[in-house]
């Protein structure tokens, strides 16, 4: 699976990318130098945890793929079967959660996620 | 091509950018500046036409800027100091402009200029994005250049702004006596006093630190100033722009790009809400008053943990989160400090409902060149 991640990093040339469980706990993880891995999960923590609760609530269960944008990049999260592929974009890089690149990996994890033993 | 453009007299969008891309080849600023604001007042969401104004706005200062540069480095010239800040403001270079204030007070750290510059962009940075740390620099800024000039109102003004904000009664109640000392007679200050003095209950003891830190936290003001203190960008719907995007979101709604939307000012309070109410809250969960839709909690919880996550990871201002899945699309917006956000049904085009969400607000907070 850290595989598949690092070769996606690559592709994008982004900053780093996870893989999170569905309630937010890491995986596995790339990340750059400038990236800390703590908060980057934090990111994915909050998502899966207070926003997700709270989308239910609202009736809006099951979320496939969101995506956060500031003004010095972006954070893509993508349901991978059991577990969530995140990605961290840096401020040039014009990709949302239906880039190629990060659906055909996503299958990967969740093939991969599927495989490996509970 | 050319018909068309004689029958619409050069008023199409590709042939006013052309004509604004023209005049600013030509060096000609002002009028280039002017056909940028004659077409946004007719293509508001226009991304190209309000590029090609700040291109126009940077060449224009840069023509300026060489001079003012020498004046700076050579003399340490207060004048070029603050004229080359407002250059730097007016045309959207921040970081420049920071760095230029933070010299400008090093050296001239006995003029309170300088540091009701920096206070001044601090706070507009702590009403961005409420970090603690801008709330301090601004604090310690604006008080130094009310030492520096006791007589002088705005750094008054400003402390103000923010210890209401926070809740820090005791020292907004001490800045209270201080406006009404210098301009308690005007009728315009008259009741911002009275404002700030209702609003006001003192606690005994009283930590500025730990209120800023509880804002930070909480990613919500206490109260937002914007009501007494007339900066429209410090609340998202104020007045008149409150009906106006009011107005606006219900037409987002009326042309089916969103089922619902929903407006939550800084303070967390939902001030505008249209659409069908498909999302409330599960039954039992909701309020007995019909009051918050589910759309606004969600809103509610992006605003308070996705806005303070992207800081932390460095990400700089949080613009808008989008979620995706078999309920449909919702987009949550910034929107000057708070969050505007909207719901559509399923297969809708999550980039189009950010853009038309993006136009309702900023249609509705006047139109920006």
């Amino acid at each position: 699976m850290k595989r598949i991640v690092a070769a996606l990093v690559e592709t994008l040339c982004a900053r780093g990318a996870m893989v999170v469980s569905r309630d937010g706990l890491p995986v596995v993880s790339v990340v750059g130098k400038d990236v800390q891995v703590d908060r980057l999960a934090a990111m994915g923590a909050a998502i899966l945890s207070d926003v997700k609760r709270s989308l239910e609530a609202a009736g809006m269960a099951d979320f496939t793929q969101c995506e956060v944008a500031a003004e010095q990049g972006k954070v893509i999260l993508v349901a991978a079967g059991p577990v969530y592929l995140l990605v961290l974009t840096g401020p040039r890089i014009e990709l949302g959660p239906g880039s190629v690149e990060i659906r055909s990996a996503a299958r990967q994890v969740e093939r991969a996620a599927q495989l490996s033993p509970a | 091509m050319g018909f068309f453009s004689d029958l619409l007299g050069g008023r199409s969008l590709d042939a006013l950018v052309e004509r604004a891309r023209r005049q600013l080849a030509s060096g000609e600023f002002d009028n280039g500046l002017a056909t940028v604001a004659k077409g946004l007042e007719k293509f508001p969401s226009a991304h190209v036409l309000r590029d090609t104004g700040q291109s126009i706005r940077r060449a224009k200062a840069r023509a300026g800027m060489g001079a003012l540069l020498g004046r700076v480095e050579q003399d340490s010239d207060p004048e070029a100091f603050e004229q080359l800040i407002a250059l730097y403001h007016e045309t959207g270079m921040a970081a420049e402009r920071v760095r230029l204030t933070e010299r400008y007070v090093a050296e001239h750290a006995d003029r309170e200029q300088p540091h009701l510059l920096r206070g001044e962009q601090a706070l507009e940075e702590f009403f961005g994005d409420l970090r603690a740390r801008d709330g301090r620099l601004a604090i310690d800024h604006l008080l130094k250049a009310g030492a520096l000039h006791p007589d002088s109102l705005k750094p008054r003004l400003l402390l103000a702004e923010i210890y209401f904000a926070i809740g820090a009664d005791r020292a907004l109640l001490g800045q209270a006596a201080a406006i009404e000392r210098l301009a308690g007679d005007d009728e315009v200050v008259r009741p911002v006093v009275t404002a700030l003095r209702e609003a006001a209950a003192p606690a005994p003891a009283e930590s500025i630190d730990a209120l800023l830190a509880k804002v930070e936290v909480s990613g919500a003001v206490l109260r937002d100033p914007s009501a007494w203190s007339s900066r429209k960008r410090r609340g998202v719907a104020d007045g008149a722009d409150g009906a106006r995007l009011q107005r606006n979101l219900e037409r987002l709604v009326r042309d089916e790009d969103a089922s619902e939307a929903v407006v939550i000012d800084r303070g967390g309070a939902t001030v505008v809400a249209v659409g069908d109410r498909t999302l409330d809250v599960a039954p039992g969960d909701a309020p007995a008053d019909g009051g918050e839709s589910g759309l606004a909690r969600v809103a509610s919880v992006v605003a308070r943990t996705i806005k303070v996550s992207a800081r932390e990871l460095e990400m700089g201002a949080f613009r808008r989160f989008v979620v995706e899945g078999p309920f449909g699309v919702m987009v949550v917006a910034d929107a000057a400090g708070g969050v505007v956000a909207a719901k559509a049904r399923r297969g809708a085009d999550p980039h189009r409902l950010a853009e038309r969400l993006t136009v309702a607000v900023e249609g509705a907070r006047g139109r920006r060149s």
